[in-house]
């Protein structure tokens, strides 16, 4: 499933495949939902919607101290007890329960709606207060498009890659609602400045042919790049020519939706697209989910192999996911995937053997070997001097170490640690990669 | 019931392992040792066995005293052994590879952590003591057409001695063989490097498994041809001279086998090139200049103290140490690379 090429990058068997054989299926509301609101250290700052009280549709249920929302109810119901939780990649966060009571009843549009041209302020206020994040590395959305704005980026590009064997959602969100995502990434580049608008994909024929045929028909003016190559695809993808000495930024497939959405009807996010996959699936399919529905829920309307043989539930990835140890984990507006894993992968304990695969498969040009050698020493400056700053925690290192050492948990060790409450360890510098692309 | 357990990131991983790594090079091993059981007989296979073991039992033991975990399973002290008996003549005794092996597990590679760790090459080292211990035997060939020699590994085997290609060369003569000869391994030589399509063959095989890296052999071979190009020990031309130097003596084989370890080796790729050049380099000067007929593995133990500052080299002449994460220099560490 795991090829090793003589080249940067993991070469994959692409399982993405098997979801796209299955029709795309929007969940129905389940019987509790679990809305995370803040990290849990921040808890005595907000204010949240008491225990007991209906709330419609799209209503805010957690305000910050400067009455700004937090988090929007994506289904009209019964608000239940605050509960501290441990959301995988995030730490532990306060989360509310929510039962759906059902009805459509829903607040009016909180962003007013907009069917011509939104002006830039216009379209960064709605992604602000709604509470839009970015689902590649769980940015807030509107801080990203106004530091693209700052730096004057020349390309946007939206991120419909994909790059993992199982994840397919931005792929999906893509082919299903095609003009959606194209409005989406106009405004924000309109929001950003900038001209030039690309939609990226990783080897397209995984959603079929026709599919890739239709899908080219209807972009509606946005340049479309087919790109094949080896996990994880952004390094090589940015290095191309045709980006040459441009600045790029990068936004997810489902944050274009979710901005389209937002300017035109005023309404924050309700539900994500996400694939189910993963050697325990018997049916790998793609669903739009309910935000803030359990994990455990959404398995159960999936055809398993014997669940007895499941050993693992991860989110986000398969390479740089997270395990899901609670059945009642969420899934949010950035999980992007479920998979159900029958098998562990093993984790060799041989230590470094000092074979170099990690230097090879870096996209970003780490001195791998060494950057965690110095880090193992308490020489952080220089563990930096060897690019440790340039790690986007992929994790090719870690698939390709036959010693069992997760060389980048090393690399990154020289960075200052993640916020709780903040997704990727590496989202700044991951961004900042490729906007300040020379 | 769904298990929801802890696991860590990643959820599917390469399949290599160290140990699989170590299968490669003991299977390009084997494959060295086919003609030489063809040609003597089963002593070949009996002594390479008896060296795998003696390097598996003193890895062990130096666990032991070390305190450390057995790790005898990642198999690297097997592929210790058997390139260590195949840099041995076909008749020597048991205890002549078998210093060569306690010398290099125990010396050179336990005490600076084990599998990864060594800063020498380990059978370098090890054959490279064995030939200041016993130069004469270690250099002690017996005719290739000597034909089935006896099982008695203790001791060395009875049979008419011959001048290795190497030995010739040092001489000053050109070794009265057919080309061919040299190539199918109908020399006095080492019992795995006396067949050079045999060995590039294998090298072949572990460059395809990405056991080995191509860059330091080719450049290793390519510095070593360049001297015999240049500086010819026989008149019967540059071309001759090249082709007999690098089928002569265990040049081929150390290129491939010793001087692509890993763990001892450059990782950077210009960084590789480079040592791969310096290895032949003193390969020649050993051979020219040397007190033996053959001096791949001093050469090699000399070169292996320069991967780490070719790597530090390369590393600055590129740039890459000044870059921070956005492409612009850097004069320290990155500011405020997370948040």
């Amino acid at each position: 499933m795991v090829h090793l090429l003589l080249h940067s990058g993991v070469r994959i068997d692409d399982m993405r495949a098997a979801a796209f054989k299955r029709p795309f299926l929007s969940l129905p509301e389940c019987g509790g939902l679990l809305l995370p609101v803040c990290p849990a250290r921040e808890r005595s700052e907000i204010r949240v919607v008491s225990e007991g009280e209906r709330v419609r549709r799209f209503e805010p249920l957690a305000r910050d101290a400067e009455n700004r929302p937090l988090c929007y109810a994506p289904a009209a119901g019964v608000v239940g007890r605050c509960v501290t939780k441990e959301i995988p990649g995030r730490g532990k966060m306060i989360c509310v329960r929510l039962t759906p009571s059902g009805g459509e009843q829903a607040v009016r549009p909180l962003s007013r709606p907009s069917r011509e041209e939104a002006t830039p302020q216009k379209i960064l206020r709605a992604a602000e207060l709604l509470c839009l994040n970015d689902e590649t590395d769980g940015e807030p959305l509107a801080e990203k498009l106004e530091r693209y704005g700052r730096n004057g980026i020349d390309t946007l590009i939206c991120d419909a890659l994909c790059d993992d064997p199982f994840m397919a959602d931005g792929l999906c969100t893509l082919t299903e609602m095609t003009g959606e995502v194209c409005d989406g990434l106009r405004l924000a580049a309109r929001a950003c400045g900038c001209s030039r608008v690309v939609i990226a994909v990783f080897r397209a024929q995984a959603a079929g042919i026709r599919t890739v045929r239709r899908l080219r028909k209807s972009l509606d003016g946005c340049e479309l790049l087919n790109f094949n190559g080896r996990y994880p695809v952004w390094p090589a993808l940015k290095k191309l020519h045709r980006f040459a000495g441009k600045k790029l930024g990068r936004i997810g497939a489902q944050a274009c939706l979710q901005l389209s959405r937002a300017v035109r009807l005023g309404r924050p996010a309700e539900r994500c697209v996400v694939t189910v996959s993963g050697d325990g699936v018997q049916k790998p399919q793609n669903l739009s989910v309910l935000i803030g529905t359990p994990v455990s829920e959404v398995l159960a309307h999936t055809a398993l192999s014997e669940e007895d043989n499941i050993v693992a539930v991860a989110v986000h990835g398969t390479f740089a996911g997270h395990a899901v140890t609670d059945p009642e984990t969420p899934v949010l507006a950035d999980t992007r995937c479920i998979l159900a894993m029958t098998r562990r992968a093993g984790r060799r304990k041989s230590g470094c053997i000092g074979c170099g695969r990690c230097n090879e498969v870096c996209g970003e040009n780490v001195f791998v070997s060494e950057a965690s050698r110095a880090v193992k020493r308490g020489r952080l400056e220089e563990a930096l001097l060897y690019g440790a700053a340039r790690c986007i925690g992929c994790r090719a290192c870690d698939v390709v170490c036959p010693g069992g050492v997760n060389p980048s948990e090393q690399v990154l060790g020289a960075l200052p640690p993640k916020a709780e409450g903040a997704f990727f360890p590496k989202q700044k510098a991951y961004e900042r990669n490729g906007e300040n692309h020379d | 019931m769904i298990k929801f357990t802890e696991h860590h990131a990643p959820f599917l991983r390469h399949g290599e392992s160290a140990r699989s790594m170590a299968v490669d090079r003991l299977i390009a091993c084997a494959v060295l040792l086919v003609l030489p059981v063809v040609r003597y007989g089963l002593r070949p296979l009996l002594m390479t066995a008896a060296v795998m073991l003696t390097a598996a039992l003193t890895e062990m033991l130096m666990c032991l005293f070390l305190r450390r975990e057995v790790r005898v399973a990642d198999l690297d002290s097997l592929v210790i052994g058997a390139m260590i008996a195949l840099l041995m003549p076909v008749n020597a005794a048991y205890y002549v590879p078998a210093f060569a092996a306690v010398f290099a597990v125990a010396v050179a590679k336990m005490p600076f952590g084990g599998t990864g760790h060594a800063p020498f090459e380990p059978v370098a080292a090890g054959v490279a003591f064995s030939t200041l211990c016993f130069p004469t035997l270690i250099f002690d060939y017996c005719s290739p057409a000597a034909g089935r020699l006896d099982l008695n590994i203790f001791a060395a085997a009875e049979a008419a001695a011959a001048q290795s290609p190497a030995a010739m060369l040092r001489a000053g003569a050109r070794p009265v063989l057919l080309l061919s000869e040299m190539f199918t391994g109908n020399v006095a030589a080492p019992v795995g490097a006396s067949t050079v399509v045999v060995v590039a063959a294998a090298a072949l095989f572990l460059y395809f498994r990405h056991a080995a890296r191509w860059e330091i052999t080719v450049c290793f071979m390519g510095a070593a041809a360049l001297v015999a190009a240049l500086f010819p020990r026989i008149t019967t031309g540059r071309a001759d001279s090249v082709v007999i130097e690098l089928s002569a003596g265990s040049l081929a084989f150390c290129a491939a086998f010793l001087a692509t370890n890993t763990a001892n080796a450059p990782k950077l790729p210009l960084a590789r090139c480079l040592y791969g050049f310096f290895g032949g380099l003193f390969t020649m000067l050993f051979r020219y200049f040397g007190a033996y007929e053959q001096g791949a593995v001093f050469a090699i133990l000399l070169v292996n103290t320069t991967a780490a500052p070719l790597d530090r080299l390369v590393w600055k002449l590129t740039g890459e140490e000044r870059k921070n994460d956005d492409g612009k220099e850097q004069t320290g560490p990155a500011e405020g690379s997370a948040r």
